[in-house]
């Protein structure tokens, strides 16, 4: 039995933020490409969110030098990220259309759309879904890590679905994602009742899985097909104890539970659940333990930005673009996700790896349900960081809008569709997409959008 | 009798064929005759029949997925999904639970592996076994686990490490998850009874949201649950049982979004004396108040939505402004649900209450009308100054200006007005910014159109008094009964106890009893 291992990082002098070391059984070995998505809420402020160094147009395409940038000159919600200008990729320009093509609740359509490229559908009594799955999955489906993929939430709707279309759950207690990685104790010499128990877990899934498919042999239809996906995800479960078995991984320490100091209407609790869930996915990732990792990023509390009294959905976010309140407020949130994206940007940057760091080698995508608090869908803000051998880094991105999309109440232009930057990041990943989700939408005089292929002026 | 469910457009002047679609969500599926998909236990069952499977133990926290809704219910079985994070967390959450159970093994393990633990594992497997499963176990499944417990036990030495793994597997099995209902016997025609034990589970779980207990499992091992006058009887006994309460919780919990309450937020600013501590009060005493009602002599919907008893503990006392220990509330101000203070604070703004969500409330959780999401190009944030408005009530006048957002607001604000007397934390008031509060109201919709009010407590008997309100009621429990929405095969049963309900003046209970007496409740479609 060698579970993974509980150490006390204090002990080996790490200062704070530093928290873990790589995996030691990974040093040496290439480095894997690894995706991290990280999704947050209401859109952007644009005005605060867009870079337009030296009055820059809207409507033609340009880049911009990120690395010759002082830290002032990047726009407010931006400017957390400054400091790893050599590492990031602003995309700007970008249009969901498939949310824009739907015809029902945005917010539904955004989390629908946002990482599958499909037009949403309506469900009626529950949340709108895709057709099929997001690229998260997809890519996840092509490793052979312990866990294909880690959901991950501090609060907010699923944005991760299944072939099926149907949203995977997330995990929101920090303890239980812990357990889950780390499921090990500190290790013993002589194996007690739980390591004995723990080491049969593989016997007593087999024998489980058995039961699964043979009353699934007994079912038909949804029903059937329902157990014989239980039954897979137990024998993926057990191939994921048994390789979790053989890794050396260095843990990191286990949080505090039930959260000592912070309660969920707190200003600091979103911010240590979020601090927390960084340093479990840059363990996970240097670990091994996966390749594919989404966090959802959803609830702040007023608090937590010096916000005043207020629902931040209807009362703030609605009014981002007209009210100048409102779009401080907004901004302030914005640039709190931007400074938590920061927080994990450092720590992958600081775990060496081959002759740069574990960042290079990840994709650290940040991108969002909508476009705008108003429920907007063109020019969703997009920040890609790490992944150095694909993208050619160091650079903001412009597309201006070049086509309208058909939908149900206005007929707004985008740039380059989310279905190419979806495809991108498959391919950076190693998928060889030719396409992801739609591969065409409608315009309002009759023609096409092309959704195929990937976006130009990103690779090296 | 049967009340087709009312589905609002809100497009406002859109006409057909150029608006968004909406207003025409088919409710109902064609050619559907009550189907039986399988299901599985939700988080509480499954906490609850650990509880009941291992009596007298010390159980730890579990950490288990929070299901989807449909309709406002986590038991429906389209969000009954497995994943990947729900299969761990069953196998992290039979761990622990066998661990701990060993610790303290008096109340449940029927044997003393001391004597015999060869011997006493073969038993533990029939007989636990047979609980867990909800019915005995066929031999060849009393077979393989018992098969699992003597190579562990061969190989490893210890009872406790050998019938931990055991029941791991018992309790990580489809047998115990889901609940499949195969029948009792291949019958011509569209339907087949339910067997014994599959009947059992579904009472159980509806009534009680937990396995069954010995009694029921003996009555079904008996097959006497065949027989429509036993079941009828058991789910009479069912009612009485304590465990009632975690079923009548479980439905209200959802029907009322009671956890909602858990997440109000006032502003400090406006209710500096606002304490998290009074979110707790609040839920108590609308739990309180629920199982009071239908757990006490007049168990019916119109004595939730009227009677005035209560409890008030020193948090709520300065809320309703009566002296802590009140047990009945002042009647011109209060009568039941929603009048009361936890309703009334979640459906609030941290600084203004919400006519929106409380009339919206209504029409949804008590009215069944469903209403479309507002059109996006509109902007539903109001003004904080707008003209001349001073009330809360004057701020949502530009919701009738505008066509686009009167199609809906004409219905939805209305009723939402009736509940002005209550601030965002629920106190009663008569003012509103300076300027007289305006509580009067009507409905657009049912028997109750045209229905006037001025206030809630008006509004109340109202919705009361009203069969559209007992019908959608009668319909909310057979969705949660069924786990799954109703289709038009279901139309007949569904306008059945929509009668039986009306009948019986509303009695609850008596709703259950007629649900669980149904014949779709008893039977299955034959596959």
């Amino acid at each position: 039995m060698s579970l993974s291992r509980r150490t006390l990082l204090q002990a080996l002098g790490l200062a704070p933020g530093g928290l873990f070391l790589p995996s030691l059984a990974r040093a040496g070995t290439s480095p894997a490409k690894r995706i991290v998505f990280v999704v947050s809420s209401h859109g952007t402020v644009y005005d605060n969110w867009r870079m337009r160094t030296g009055g820059l147009p809207d409507d033609a395409d340009f880049e911009i030098d990120l690395t010759t940038l002082a830290d002032t000159e990047f726009s407010p919600i931006l400017q957390p990220l400054a400091p790893f200008a050599s590492k990031l990729l602003v995309l700007d320009g970008i249009g969901n259309g498939c949310g824009l093509v739907a015809a029902f609740n945005e917010h539904e359509e955004g989390h629908a759309s946002a990482l599958t490229g499909r037009i949403p559908l309506p469900v009626d009594g529950s949340l709108g879904a895709p057709d099929g799955p997001s690229i998260d999955q997809v890519i996840a489906a092509s490793r052979s890590t312990p866990f294909p993929s880690l959901e991950y939430s501090c609060g907010g709707w699923s944005v991760n679905f299944d072939d099926l279309g149907q949203a995977l759950p997330y995990e929101g207690d920090v303890v239980a994602a812990w357990q889950r990685l780390f499921p090990g104790g500190a290790p013993t010499s002589e194996p007690t009742i739980a390591d004995r128990v723990l080491a049969r877990q593989g016997s007593m899934l087999d024998l489980v899985q058995q039961r699964h498919d043979a009353l699934a042999q007994r079912l038909s239809g949804e029903d059937r097909a329902k157990l014989e996906q239980h039954a897979q995800l137990v024998r993926d479960l057990e191939g994921r104890l048994a390789a979790l078995a053989e890794l050396q991984c260095e843990a990191i320490e286990e949080p505090d539970d039930p959260y000592p100091e912070y309660l969920w209407g707190d200003a600091g609790y979103p911010g240590y659940v979020v601090g927390i869930f960084h340093q479990l996915m840059a363990a996970a990732l240097s670990c091994g333990l996966t390749d594919v990792i989404t966090l959802r990023i959803d609830h702040i509390n007023n608090s937590t930005i010096g916000a005043p009294a207020g629902d931040l959905h209807n009362d703030y976010a609605h009014q981002a673009s007209s009210d100048p309140v409102a779009g401080q407020i907004m901004t302030d949130y914005h640039t709190w996700n931007a400074e938590r994206l920061a927080e994990l940007l450092g720590l992958l940057d600081g775990i060496p790896e081959g002759s740069g760091t574990m960042l290079d080698n990840t994709v650290v995508v940040w991108t969002n349900e909508l476009a705008t608090g108003e429920h907007a869908f063109p020019d969703i803000p997009v920040v890609i960081a790490g992944g150095s051998d694909f993208f050619d880094l160091g650079r903001y991105v412009r597309w201006a809008p070049t086509a309208a999309v058909d939908g149900p109440w206005s007929d707004p232009m985008i740039g380059p569709p989310h279905n190419q930057l979806l495809t991108t990041l498959g391919n950076a990943m190693g998928l060889g997409l030719s396409h992801f989700g739609v591969t065409e939408l409608p315009s309002p005089d009759g023609s096409t959008i092309d959704c195929t292929g990937m976006l130009d002026r990103v690779c090296v | 009798m049967w009340i087709a469910l009312l589905v609002w457009g809100c497009s406002g002047g859109d006409t057909p064929g150029e608006g968004p679609p909406g207003g025409t969500t088919p409710v109902t599926t064609p050619s559907a005759d009550g189907p039986s998909p399988l299901r599985r236990l939700t988080s509480s069952q499954y906490r609850n029949t650990m509880r009941d499977l291992f009596l007298g133990v010390d159980l730890p926290e579990l950490s288990l997925p929070i299901d989807g809704e449909v309709h406002g219910f986590d038991n429906h079985h389209e969000v009954q999904v497995p994943s990947a994070l729900l299969i761990e967390q069953y196998q992290q959450a039979a761990l622990a639970v066998t661990a701990a159970a060993m610790d303290q093994p008096d109340g449940w393990l029927p044997c003393d592996p001391a004597v015999d633990a060869g011997a006493c594992g073969a038993q533990t497997v029939t007989e636990v076994g047979r609980r867990i499963f909800r019915r005995p176990l066929t031999s060849d499944e009393q077979q393989v686990y018992t098969a699992l417990f003597d190579e562990v036990l061969t190989d490893d030495g210890e009872f406790s490490v050998a019938i931990q793994v055991t029941l791991q597997a018992l309790l990580n099995s489809p047998e115990f998850l889901y609940f499949p209902e195969l029948g009792a016997q291949p019958v011509g025609g569209d339907r087949v009874p339910l067997s014994d034990h599959e009947l059992a589970s579904r009472m159980s779980y509806f009534l009680w949201d937990t396995m069954p207990d010995e009694q029921l499992l003996s009555a079904a091992d008996a097959g006497l649950l065949a027989d429509p006058v036993e079941v009828e009887a058991q789910a009479w006994r069912m009612l009485d049982d304590p465990r009632a309460a975690d079923a009548l919780a479980s439905f209200h919990r959802q029907w009322l979004d009671l956890d909602e309450i858990a997440r109000v937020s006032p502003d400090p600013a406006t209710f500096p004396e606002w304490d998290p501590a009074m979110a707790d009060s609040m839920r108590a005493e609308l739990d309180g108040h629920i199982l009071g009602v239908l757990q006490g002599p007049d168990p019916t919907l119109s004595a939730l939505l009227l009677d005035p008893t209560t409890s008030v503990d020193p948090w709520l006392a300065p809320i309703y402004d009566v002296a802590d220990g009140t047990t009945e509330l002042p009647t011109a101000e209060r009568a039941g649900l929603l009048t009361r203070a936890g309703w009334l604070a979640a459906t609030s703004h941290p600084v203004n209450p919400s006519p929106v969500q409380r009339g919206v409330f209504v029409l949804e959780h008590l009215m069944c009308v469903e209403l479309q999401p507002p059109p996006p190009d509109i902007n539903t944030e109001l003004q904080e100054s707008q003209g001349d408005a001073v009330t809360n009530r004057e701020r949502y006048a530009q919701h009738s200006a505008d066509a686009r957002c009167a199609g809906c607001h004409d219905a939805i604000d209305p009723i939402g007005f009736g509940f002005e007397n209550y601030d965002a934390i629920g106190r009663y008031r008569t003012t509103d910014n300076g300027a007289p509060v305006d509580a009067t109201g009507s409905f657009l919709h049912g028997d109750l159109l045209g229905g006037e009010f001025d206030g809630a407590v008006q509004m109340s008997q109202l919705l009361a008094d009203s069969q559209l309100v007992r019908d959608c009621v009668a319909l909310q429990w057979y969705r949660y009964a069924h786990g799954r929405s109703e289709t038009e095969g279901d139309l007949p049963e569904v306008d059945r106890v929509q009668q039986a309900f009306s009948d019986t003046g509303g009695d609850v209970r008596q709703l259950m009893v007629e649900v669980v007496r149904g014949e779709l409740f008893r039977t299955r479609r034959a596959m």
